[in-house]
């Protein structure tokens, strides 16, 4: 196989579309800058908040356009469903949709590989969990009955706003941060999928626990539709998608910190420290959450957008230099088929022909062959096998 | 990083009409669940408390007040009264109190402001709207039993209504309620009421609003002794 020098990386890699090694487009074109597909899924920027490529960066491209098409269907049908008055209904359906693609996602792309239960219990079982009591409690200690309504002064405020959200922030990363020493997830990736699979179902068991008395309101309370409907949104969307991206990028800053060669550490900049990391996933769940009791529902809708995308590119700045830097550790292997595409490229860490990230598509333990890998411990790290370190 | 057991790329486990199959039916799941749920939890219709064409046999008994407790404006010089047994007082200011009953979940607020400032219909919409802003969804109560037929603070004939809304918080849309709001007034002091259930039991709501109404009869505002 002919081989060229990367402009980008400057190692030998073998001729094609896109360097082996580093993603960098090789044939010119509009996005030939270094960095500027996003390495999880190249025909993107990497500077572009798209959502599922980022919350589900392992998903090949076709998949992407089925999760893009069941994420859309289902807004439409919790949409629809509020629009009809069905409000106690659509809030569950809300709360479920985005969990339930995280499931199907973490299963279609074998994400715990060989710990299957290990972790599912400590990311979307804790999360389960997790969110169940988080909503029990939040029901139990703080004035959410008639006296909210009709009391101009509320002295809950902080603790809805601020206290519990916080206190959730710890919950949905405690989980994820059980599997940090374990060696076989040791990517980037495994730390932001980790943080988000868990954010996925916190957020939407303690929007469910919280709503359990709506059920008790009837099928269809008398209600006006278009808030509720703005209110579903944030829901099926708007909260999830903060949490799931905030949580999985301080995820991953811990990821790089603990996991990554010493080298790499300093990939993420002053995003990559660990305290400010969380420290900034925390400041934007509660910025998301002071809004519900301070802004009419519509403007914190918009609220909840903005800090979305500001989370999500957050989020996908991680996975990408997190791919980035994982990909320079790994000497280039034989020929495989690419199952984004289906071209023939040399293994390594992006397909010369599609630009994807290896290691950022489907998994399957135990089908390891030599050369051309990636990942190993960090530098000074754990031993070799299995279990934590 | 030393290069060790890579992972080899697989395509995914299921096939994308399959994935999206499935994800379709948890959902439909969910909705289903959803909906058998707030089927069986629904409450009762409301039932009239007298047969058509029959004697209604006799009228409601209400609890005499025995050492009421007596609740003043500091600013206005309105009063009501109250069963400490029934009541207690969750805030207070100069010109209103909110009281929490004691049996029961339900909230009552009684507001005052004199009257150059707000007539009681204006009183009414702006609480109202304060209300609206605190809550998720407010819209009227087209259910027949909880309309609001004869609207009356103390001695004052007013304006009023019954609404439902639903609590919100940054966790989650949470309790329904139930509300009914007044307002009435003299030439002196514009008063608005309002009373807030999470009960979903048709019993127990009718129980704590009769509760409210044996409070807010009580309300007198500045020159009522006068005008008796």
């Amino acid at each position: 196989m002919a081989e060229v020098d990367c402009p980008n990386c400057g190692h030998r890699v073998p001729e094609g579309t896109w360097c082996v090694r580093c993603g960098h487009r090789l044939a010119g074109g509009a996005r030939d800058r270094p960095g500027a597909g996003f390495a999880a899924a190249p025909t993107e920027r990497a500077g572009t908040p798209a959502l599922v490529s980022t919350l589900f960066p392992q998903l090949p491209r076709a998949e992407m356009d089925a999760f893009r098409v069941a994420l859309a269907v289902g807004v439409a049908g919790v949409v629809a469903l509020a629009a009809a008055g069905l409000f106690p209904v659509a809030v569950m359906a809300a709360a479920a949709l985005v969990p339930l693609l995280t499931v199907a996602y973490v299963y279609d792309v074998d994400v715990y590989e060989d710990q299957p239960f290990r972790f599912v219990a400590l990311t979307l079982g804790w999360g389960f969990v997790t969110g169940i009591g988080m909503g029990l409690l939040a029901n139990a200690i703080t004035t959410t009955g008639p006296d909210l309504a009709v009391d101009s002064s509320d002295p809950d405020v902080l603790l809805r706003g601020v206290l519990l959200p916080l206190a959730g922030v710890a919950l949905m990363l405690a989980g994820p941060l059980v599997l940090l020493p374990y060696r076989q997830f040791n990517d980037v990736l495994d730390g932001v999928t980790f943080g988000a699979a868990s954010a996925a179902t916190f957020t939407a068991l303690t929007a469910i626990a919280t709503a359990a008395p709506l059920l008790e309101g009837g099928l269809r309370p008398d209600s006006e539709a278009l808030p509720w409907v703005a209110r579903i949104v944030t829901i099926a969307v708007g909260q999830p998608v903060l949490a799931m991206a905030a949580i999985g990028a301080a995820a991953g800053a811990l990821w790089l910190r603990y996991r990554a060669p010493v080298h790499d550490r300093g990939a993420l900049g002053v995003l990559g420290q660990p305290a400010l990391a969380v420290a900034i996933a925390a400041a934007l769940i509660v910025a998301g959450a002071i809004g519900q009791p301070v802004l009419p529902v519509g403007l914190w809708l918009v609220e909840l957008a903005v800090l979305d995308v500001l989370a999500l590119l957050w989020l996908r700045r991680t996975i990408h230099l997190g791919l980035l830097q994982e990909a320079a550790e790994i000497e280039i292997g034989p020929e495989i088929e690419c199952p984004n595409c289906g071209a023939r490229t040399a293994k390594h860490s992006f397909c010369s022909s599609c630009g994807v990230a290896l290691a950022a598509l489907p998994k399957r333990a135990g089908e390891e062959e030599t050369g051309g890998g990636r990942t190993g411990p960090a530098e000074g790290g754990p031993p070799a096998e299995g279990g934590p370190s | 990083m030393t290069a060790v057991a890579p992972v080899q790329a697989m395509p995914p486990r299921m096939r994308r009409r399959r994935l999206v199959v499935l994800v379709a039916a948890a959902f439909a799941a969910v909705v289903v669940a959803a909906v058998v749920l707030a089927a069986l939890l629904a409450p009762a219709a409301p039932e009239a408390p007298c047969p058509r064409g029959k004697p209604c046999g006799a009228p409601p008994q209400v609890e005499p007040l025995v050492n009421a407790e007596v609740w003043r404006s500091s600013e206005l010089g309105y009063s009501l009264e109250y069963s400490g047994r029934r009541w207690r007082v969750q805030s207070e200011g100069p010109r209103g109190v909110n009281l929490s009953a004691t049996q029961g979940d339900m909230a009552l607020s009684i507001e005052g402001v004199p009257a150059t400032e707000d007539d009681p219909r204006s009183l009414l919409e702006r609480r109202l709207d304060a209300v609206r802003e605190r809550t998720l969804g407010l819209d009227e109560d087209t259910e027949p039993a909880h309309r609001v037929l004869s609207p009356v603070v103390g001695l004052h004939p007013g304006v009023g209504g019954a609404y439902r809304a639903v609590v919100d918080t940054p966790q989650g849309a949470t309790a329904p309620l139930g509300i009914a709001m007044m307002a009435a007034g003299n030439r002196r002091v514009s008063v608005v009421v309002v009373g807030a259930t999470s009960e979903t039991s048709e019993n127990n709501r009718e129980a704590l609003f009769s509760r409210a109404d044996s409070v807010l009869n009580t309300v007198r505002l500045p020159g009522d002794e006068v005008a008796r």
